[in-house]
């Protein structure tokens, strides 16, 4: 697949809106339900259980 | 506030999601054992303008979060912004080295064409710059040719091809 290079113009305008671009995509996230779950799962410890995820790929 | 790093090198799990031309990947690795607040790193690629098939911008952050009402508190862009919590640098060191994992994982997985990163916030500090670098590190050590053109009014842009 040919990768034609980006233009000088086309560079500066990646980073003069690169901050909307990212707030843009985080307020889509901030909304979305399945996004919201999974960054709001439980960090390591947090939960007291005596199990733990075992990842699918060590079984077998 | 009583923050409490957990994260435990090379067995953390993480979570990997896509959606709108977005592949995101999401690590814990601290919380609040008052509030109940979760802490992740979290990095992402996502199409950007005027980009190709397989063409994404590399983009990454801390989130905070509430478990108990499942929604995102804060977004912090800036590792400064994060020095508050994440002062300890052997924990910094950490949450940086599962960013590259992150990288490299998403690299690995979607293969893709050409990367964009760029920096957000103009005139950072040497330091910070730092970090950049080693992803570019990272991006070569998976087979792509990253180079940084010239810089933008303080600001800094890295691109990858294959």
């Amino acid at each position: 697949m040919a990768t034609l290079p980006i233009s000088r113009e086309k560079q500066i305008e990646l980073m003069r809106t690169a901050a909307e671009r990212q707030e843009a995509r985080t307020r889509v996230w901030k909304s979305d339900p399945l996004v919201k779950r999974v960054m709001s799962e439980p960090a390591p410890g947090q939960e007291k259980t005596a199990y733990q995820r075992v990842p699918l790929k060590k079984l077998g | 506030m009583a923050f409490v790093f957990s994260y435990i090198p090379g067995q953390t799990a993480g979570t990997l999601i896509s959606g709108n031309g977005e592949f995101i990947v999401r690590v814990p690795f601290a919380f609040d054992d008052e509030t109940g607040d979760v802490y992740s790193i979290v990095g992402d690629f996502a199409v950007f303008p005027g980009g190709g098939e397989l063409e994404f911008e590399f983009g990454f952050k801390v989130i905070r979060a509430s478990p108990e009402f499942e929604q995102i508190d804060e977004i912090f862009w800036d590792g400064q912004a994060t020095m508050p919590f994440l002062s300890d640098r052997g924990h910094r060191a950490m949450v940086l080295g599962e960013l590259f994992e992150i990288l490299r994982f998403l690299i690995v997985k979607i293969r893709p064409q050409r990367l964009v990163m760029m920096t957000h916030t103009a005139n950072l500090p040497k330091r910070a710059l730092v970090k950049f670098q080693k992803l570019v590190a990272v991006m070569r050590e998976e087979g792509l040719d990253a180079r940084k053109t010239d810089s933008w009014n303080g600001r800094h842009i890295w691109i990858a091809i294959r």
